[in-house]
């Protein structure tokens, strides 16, 4: 299947984790069955995980879904025994790769060293990161329909910021403020909940 | 400081937002990676912000359009994981094996599973000591709950639903009434009692939807969504949820039975400790009689004087230097106080107070049917020993241990001078009440139908009462106090439930410093009423 590639490199152990069964033709279905509870409980994870390296949304959107594809195609090499956030990841990663490779999207790229570092950071701390993520549902709710609007604008669109900005009549530079101090306002009121949590 | 390892959480944060927005130039990608670079700290926050955008990434693009956007900036109206063709043969796999695959939860970038419904009340706090949401905003007995997330921070409260469906909630909490009949519980601690007109009443949680059959049950729900359950009394349904949000069929779970629902259901101990069934008592122990207040006022002054007032309710005529106020702590402060004012004359004894209530003049208790209940639909109670002669502090008590070095005085433990005055308004009867209990054990009691004077009234804004009072002294079995008396005093305050008949609270003021604990029926433990010249 095309854009199906291999996976070239995973990070830490994952590498030996990969079960080269090609051949195998009878389907283990509770495999199959633990494989997809996996995938459902972790595709959260890997969407922000893609995100992070990729932030524009329409670029992370098919990096998400072709990486979802290649999990399918590849599951049977998923050895159940190891970690699947780092094999997913590696699969990810690998076909941000392919993808910066063939767009040219380089501006965004972090260097390698420091995009292992995220991976790493994202791996060992994965819980408080997902506990973050509880803590947004109700920083969201805190959002005044204004707020929302403008999210919903910038972010659901497939316009560029330019023209969002063109059609609310405002400088897209404007239209990046208010993002930001969305963006900033939900980190506070995270980050705030967090310590009050602890 | 190593730059290196410090947070530089602004600048942190504004390359962050730029790198979302794809706007950060070669140099300022270099800076974030510096800042980034063997730095854990700033690895997290980094983490934490990208996580934020991806989530308002994912927000969008499964969220509705919205009303006033122009059509060519509407949403996809479907998830763009549908989009591409080349993914259907694969999403109809993974439907089939989640259909498949009985025990697989919904794990949700997404925020809410289940909209709000309308904006109606949907249940009523009954019984709360608690803060809700970030501003930490009290919350108080009476409160109607609309449809709508609510968010307990701090403390525990009692709902109550119209079908009678009773539920006691611990923060942290965050509940969703959806409805009448449904709620979901995001996190947090609550057990739900269902009475037979309740019976299907639905609480969901990300894990598992439970159906009530007639029960009362304990949920939790962590951070992580992970759900346990146990029953107390009856049975309940239990049907656990899916990813494309379908249940498959669940299973009946019976008293004495508790699971957690994380993965695979797994059974649990029966711990009857696990949840909290009943609402804490105001007084959790009832030898120190703990009230909402810290009681300040050793003694209040009665104010002699030249004209008696008119008993309207009506304070206005009231300008007593000697008046005294007390208040709940915080932060139940601001609802729950009490100004007062004591006059006398040489026919009576006039009380006149200002009561804030969020449920004023309800008392829906039957007096005479139950005299020793009157106080807990709210209500005013103050107890005197009305003769100088008794001395202060005055020793009588009903308690059958009195503290070392204390002799028990029978005559005062007995005497009719000794008197508990309950003052209240009948939502019932529309009038003014008078209880007169006698001696420190009360008992002898009568609803007073001749010798004083009694008048209510409600507040504008609904939110407190006052009220006047002039009893004749003969109710007292007292003769008419001399300036500089020291009558032995103490005074209660109960606020009620709106159906006025639960007490929710009080508040005790006027007590003697040196004697701790308070108890209510030893007068030792009582201040003072000095008759001002």
């Amino acid at each position: 299947m095309s854009g199906s590639t291999p996976p070239e490199q995973v990070f830490g152990s994952t590498t030996s984790c990969i079960a080269h069964r090609k051949n195998q033709v009878v389907v283990d279905s509770t495999k199959h069955q633990k494989f997809a509870e996996l995938f459902v409980r972790n595709e959260a994870s890997v969407y922000r995980y893609i995100v992070s390296l990729v932030p524009n949304r329409a670029d992370a959107d098919e990096l998400f879904q072709q990486t979802n594809l290649t999990l399918w195609t590849i599951w049977d090499r998923y050895d159940a025994s190891c970690e699947f956030l780092p094999w997913a990841f590696g699969i990810a990663r690998n076909e941000i790769r392919n993808f910066v490779r063939k767009r040219n999207r380089k501006h965004y790229e972090l260097t390698d060293d420091v995009i292992a570092e995220l991976t790493e950071r994202r791996l060992r701390d994965h819980e408080l990161l997902a506990e973050q993520q509880d803590m947004l549902n109700t920083c969201l709710d805190k959002l005044s329909a204004k707020q929302r609007d403008l999210v919903s604008l910038c972010y659901g669109s497939e316009s560029s910021m330019k023209a969002v900005a063109d059609q609310r009549g405002q400088s897209a530079d404007s239209i990046y403020k208010a993002l930001q101090r969305i963006r900033d306002l939900l980190h506070n009121c995270v980050q705030r909940k967090m310590m009050l949590a602890s | 400081m190593n730059e290196k390892h410090s947070n530089n959480s602004d600048e942190l944060l504004a390359l962050a937002s730029k790198y979302c927005e794809e706007s950060l130039d070669d140099s300022g990608t270099r800076r974030l990676e510096e800042l980034l670079r063997g730095n854990p700290d700033n690895q997290l926050v980094f983490l934490g912000y990208l996580d934020l955008h991806a989530r308002l990434c994912w927000e969008a693009r499964s969220s509705d359009p919205v009303a006033d956007s122009p059509s060519e900036l509407r949403l996809q109206e479907k998830p763009a994981i549908l989009r591409g063709r080349s993914w259907i043969p694969a999403a109809i796999a993974l439907s089939l094996l989640v259909m498949l695959t009985w025990w697989t939860f919904r794990i949700p970038p997404n925020a809410n599973p289940i909209p709000p419904s309308q904006d109606l009340a949907v249940a009523t706090v009954v019984r709360a000591v608690g803060r809700w949401g970030d501003e930490l905003k009290t919350v108080s007995p009476g409160y109607q709950l609309k449809s709508g997330i609510f968010e307990l921070s701090q403390g525990i409260v009692e709902l109550e639903w119209p079908s009678g469906v009773r539920m006691i909630l611990e923060s942290p909490a965050r509940l969703d009434l959806i409805s009448s009949d449904r709620v979901f519980l995001h996190t947090g601690r609550l057990v739900t009692k269902v009475p037979p007109a309740g019976v299907g009443f639905v609480i969901e949680t990300e894990r598992v939807r439970l159906v009530d059959l007639g029960t009362e049950f304990g949920v939790s729900v962590g951070l992580s969504g992970s759900t346990d359950v146990q029953v107390y009394e009856g049975a309940v349904d239990a049907h656990t949820r899916t990813v494309n949000g379908t249940r498959v069929p669940g299973s009946r779970l019976h008293a004495g039975e508790a699971f957690s629902f994380d993965g695979a259901p797994k059974k649990l101990a029966f711990a009857p400790d696990r949840f909290i069934r009943r609402f804490p008592a105001t007084h959790p122990d009832p030898k120190t009689e703990l009230p909402y207040n810290r009681s300040e006022i050793e003694a209040i002054h009665a104010v002699r004087l030249d004209q008696p007032p008119v008993v309207d309710g009506d304070l206005r005529e009231w300008n007593d230097p000697h008046s005294f106020s007390a208040a709940c702590i915080e932060p139940y402060d601001d609802t729950y106080r009490v100004r007062g004012m004591i006059g006398y004359d040489d026919k009576r004894l006039y009380v006149a107070m200002h009561v804030a209530d969020p449920a004023p003049m309800a008392n829906m208790m039957n007096a005479e049917a139950e005299s020793q209940f009157f106080w807990t639909g709210g209500s005013v109670i103050l107890r005197v020993g009305a003769d100088d002669a008794l001395g202060w502090p005055l020793n009588a008590s009903k308690e059958r241990k009195l503290p070392p070095g204390r002799i028990r005085d029978p005559i005062k433990d007995s005497s009719h001078q000794v008197v508990h005055l309950g003052m209240w308004y009948s939502k019932e009867q529309q009038a003014s009440q008078l209880m007169l209990q006698y001696g420190i054990r009360c008992k002898l009691h009568m609803l007073a139908t001749e010798g004083w004077q009694g008048a209510h009234r409600r507040d504008p804004d609904g939110l407190g009462y006052t009220f006047e009072y002039a009893i004749d002294y003969d109710l007292l079995n007292a003769s008419p106090p001399q300036p500089g008396d020291v009558w032995p005093a103490t005074l209660a305050i109960h606020w009620s439930d709106e159906a006025g008949r639960t007490c929710m609270g009080r508040l005790i003021e006027i007590t003697n410093p040196d004697e701790v604990p308070f108890l209510t029926f030893d007068a030792a433990s009582w201040g003072k009423l000095v008759f001002e010249p």
